[in-house]
C-alpha cells in the first residue's frame, strides 16, 4: 500500500459555483451565466484576462476555471513544472464537442475549430500549456463506478518517480441531456505533491475511491467558510 | 509480453500484418467501404473485404474488433486464466454511433472497455485510455504500472479505432489529411491517410509465458505550448523517449532501433526527427514507421506499432519507410529506406504523439 500524496490546492466548478482552496469563491448567479459560462467568464472571475479563453470548448472552459480557482500558478513552483505530471479523467468524454462537431457535418461547412476539442486530451493540453507542465500526460475514460481513477495513477506516477507534483483533474460537462447521458458541469482540479517533499497541506484526503473528488471538493467548501 | 492480435488493412492476424509490414505492401487505398464519406481524400486503410462478419452494424465495429484483437493475443498466450487478468483498453472515439445516428455510443472508450472485458470474462480492473494518438503507449505504460504496483500479474492491452464519417471529415477540416496515399517523412507529404485497426498485447509477470520481448521503461512527458502542432523543436518528443530510455536504465546507445509516430503532416515529422536527431546527439539509430503502410489508425496505432517494433527485433531487421522518396526531414534521422538487417537487435524505442502535446514513449528488450 503506498502512502497517499499531499494535497497542495483544489479547485471546483460545479452548477452553482466556482471555488478553490486560495479562497476564491463565486456563484454562476453572480457572473450572471451559466456553468461554465461564456468567453468572458474568466475575466469576470478573476479580474484579469486569458488570451486563448474566448476560442475554448466548455470541457476546456471548466477545466481551465477548476485550475485557476486552485491557484496553480501560485501554489505550484516554476522549477517544478517540468516534472509535474497531468492526469484528467471523464466519464463523459468531449460528448458536448462531439456533438457540436456533428452538427457541423449537416451543414455546409465543418466546424474545424471545435474537432480538436473532440479528444479529451486537447483540454489537457489547454491546462499544459498554460502553465507549463511537462509530465507524463494521461487522459482517462472513466465508468461512474471507476471515478476516481485518475487520482491512484497520479499517485503511481509519483510513487514510481516518474513525477514529483500532479495535477488531477475530472471533468464532465454537457448543456443539454441527450439519450444516454444527463446535462452536467462538473470540474475538480487537485495538486498533489509527493509526501517525501514535506510539504504542508491544509486540506484533509482520506484516500483513493469513487467518492474522493467529491470529498476533496467539500473540503475547499469547509476551507472557503 | 506473452500474446500479440491485431486486425487491419492487410486482415486477420498479427502474422499476416507484420508479414506485409516487411513486405513493403500498404493497405492504403481507394475507399470503398467508406466511399460515401464526404472527405476531401480518395483514400483510407480499411478493413478488407471479409474481414468483419458480413452483416456486421456499425455500432459493432469496434466492439468486434477490439475482440478479435484480444481472442489472438490470448490464444497465443495459451489461453492463461482470466479471472485475474485486468483490461487496459486505449482508444480516441470508441463508438459513436449514439453521436452521428441514433445508437448507444457516446464515444466513451470506457463503455467499449467494459463490454470487451465482459464479452471475453476477464475479472481483474477495466480502465480506458484516450489520449488521442498517443492513446496506444499509454496504456502500455498504465498497465506496466498497474504490473509493478502488483495489482495484476497479467494485464491485456488493446488499442482500437475503426473509420467514422466523424473523425475523418474532422482530419478534413483541418486540413490534415493527403488526398492521395500519406508519405511520412517524404518532402512531398501532404498530410494523413486514416486507418482502422486493433491490436492486442499481453502482458505478464512470468517469464516463462514470454515471447521474448519485455517492456523495460516508458517514459511521458507534454509539449505543453499548443494542443493541435507540436513543439517546434521537438523538444516534447525528445523527453518522453529521454525518460523512457532513463526509466528503462539503459544509455541512449543501447538503443538498436527507433518506430517513428511519423503521421506525414509537416510539422509532426519535422519535429519529430528534429526532437530525436538532437536526443541522440545529431544522428540515430535506424528508425522506421509505419503509417505509410496501415494509415494512422489513431487508437490502435500504438498497440499495433509495438507490435511492429516487436517482430523488428524478433528478425532483427527494421522494414523499409513506404511512401518515402526524397526526405526534407532532419538529415540526423537515420530513415530506412529498404528492409535493414541489424547486427544487433535488443532494445527498440518506440514513441507516439497526440493531440493536446501529450508525448509517450516505451523501450522494449528483447
Amino acid at each position: 500500500m503506498t502512502t497517499l500524496p499531499t494535497v497542495l490546492a483544489v479547485g471546483v466548478v460545479d452548477q452553482e459555483r466556482i471555488a478553490g482552496s486560495s479562497g476564491m469563491h463565486t456563484t454562476w448567479k453572480r457572473l450572471g451565466v451559466e456553468a461554465p459560462g461564456t468567453g468572458r467568464t474568466f475575466r469576470a472571475a478573476f479580474g484579469r484576462s486569458d488570451e486563448t479563453f474566448r476560442r475554448l470548448d466548455r470541457c476546456s472552459r471548466a477545466l481551465v476555471l477548476a485550475t485557476t480557482a486552485a491557484d496553480i500558478e501560485k501554489v505550484l513552483p516554476r522549477d517544478a513544472r517540468d516534472d509535474t505530471a497531468l492526469v484528467v479523467e471523464t466519464t463523459l468524454g468531449c460528448l458536448d464537442a462531439d456533438l457540436r462537431f456533428a452538427a457541423s457535418m449537416r451543414t455546409e461547412m465543418c466546424d474545424g475549430p471545435i474537432f480538436p476539442y473532440t479528444l479529451p486530451s486537447t483540454s489537457l493540453g489547454e491546462v499544459a500549456l498554460r502553465y507549463g507542465l511537462r509530465g507524463p500526460s494521461i487522459c482517462l475514460s472513466v465508468a461512474p463506478d471507476a471515478a476516481g481513477a485518475s487520482l491512484a495513477e497520479a499517485s503511481a506516477l509519483l510513487e514510481n518517480g516518474e513525477a514529483t507534483f500532479a495535477l488531477v483533474a475530472t471533468v464532465d460537462v454537457l448543456q443539454h441531456s441527450v439519450p444516454h447521458a444527463e446535462a452536467s458541469c462538473r470540474a475538480i482540479a487537485v495538486l498533489l505533491a509527493h509526501r517525501r517533499l514535506g510539504l504542508p497541506s491544509r486540506i484533509a484526503w482520506a484516500g483513493h475511491g469513487v467518492t474522493a473528488f467529491a470529498e476533496l471538493a467539500r473540503s475547499v467548501q469547509q476551507t472557503v467558510r | 509480453m506473452s500474446g500479440r492480435g491485431a486486425i487491419t488493412g492487410f486482415g486477420v492476424g498479427h502474422a499476416r500484418f507484420i508479414e506485409a509490414l516487411f513486405a513493403g505492401d500498404t493497405a492504403i487505398a481507394p475507399r470503398r467501404r467508406t466511399a460515401a464519406f464526404d472527405v476531401p481524400t480518395r483514400v483510407a486503410a480499411e478493413f478488407p473485404a471479409g474481414a468483419l462478419p458480413r452483416g456486421l452494424q456499425a455500432p459493432e465495429e469496434a466492439f468486434h474488433v477490439a475482440c478479435v484483437a484480444a481472442r489472438e493475443a490470448l490464444a497465443e498466450a495459451r489461453e492463461p486464466e482470466r479471472s485475474g487478468i485486468g483490461l487496459v483498453l486505449a482508444s480516441t472515439k470508441a463508438d459513436m454511433s449514439g453521436v452521428v445516428g441514433t445508437g448507444a455510443g457516446l464515444g466513451q472508450p470506457w463503455r467499449l472497455a467494459q463490454r470487451v472485458a465482459k464479452e471475453l470474462r476477464l475479472g481483474g480492473t477495466c480502465t480506458a485510455v484516450s489520449c488521442a494518438c498517443a492513446s496506444g503507449l499509454v496504456a502500455l505504460a498504465t498497465a506496466a504500472r498497474s504490473m509493478q504496483r502488483g495489482q495484476h500479474e497479467r494485464m491485456l492491452v488493446v488499442g482500437v479505432d475503426v473509420l467514422y464519417e466523424f473523425v475523418m471529415a474532422g482530419f478534413g477540416s483541418l486540413h490534415a489529411l493527403d488526398p492521395a496515399p500519406c508519405r511520412p517523412f517524404d518532402a512531398a507529404r501532404r498530410g494523413v491517410s486514416l486507418g482502422e485497426g486493433a491490436g492486442a498485447l499481453l502482458l505478464s509477470q512470468s517469464g516463462g509465458e514470454s515471447i521474448g520481448v519485455e517492456i523495460l521503461g516508458h517514459g511521458g512527458a507534454n509539449d505543453a505550448c499548443h494542443v493541435t502542432g507540436p513543439d517546434r523543436q521537438g523538444a516534447g518528443i525528445e523527453l518522453a523517449a529521454r525518460r523512457a530510455i532513463g526509466n528503462a536504465g539503459l544509455d541512449l546507445s543501447a538503443i538498436d532501433f527507433i518506430h517513428l509516430h511519423g503521421t506525414a503532416t509537416q510539422a509532426n515529422d519535422a519535429t519529430e526527427a528534429m526532437g530525436l536527431a538532437r536526443l541522440f546527439g545529431g544522428r540515430t539509430p535506424p528508425a522506421f514507421g509505419t503509417k505509410g503502410q496501415t494509415g494512422h489508425t489513431l487508437g490502435a496505432a500504438g498497440v499495433l506499432e509495438t507490435i511492429a517494433a516487436i517482430a523488428a527485433l524478433q528478425r532483427s531487421a527494421v522494414p523499409a519507410n513506404v511512401g518515402l522518396q526524397h526526405s526534407d526531414v532532419d538529415q540526423g534521422l537515420d530513415l530506412v529506406r529498404t528492409v535493414r538487417p541489424l547486427a544487433k537487435a535488443r532494445r527498440a524505442l518506440k514513441v507516439a504523439s497526440g493531440f493536446g502535446g501529450v508525448q509517450a514513449a516505451l523501450v522494449l528488450q528483447a
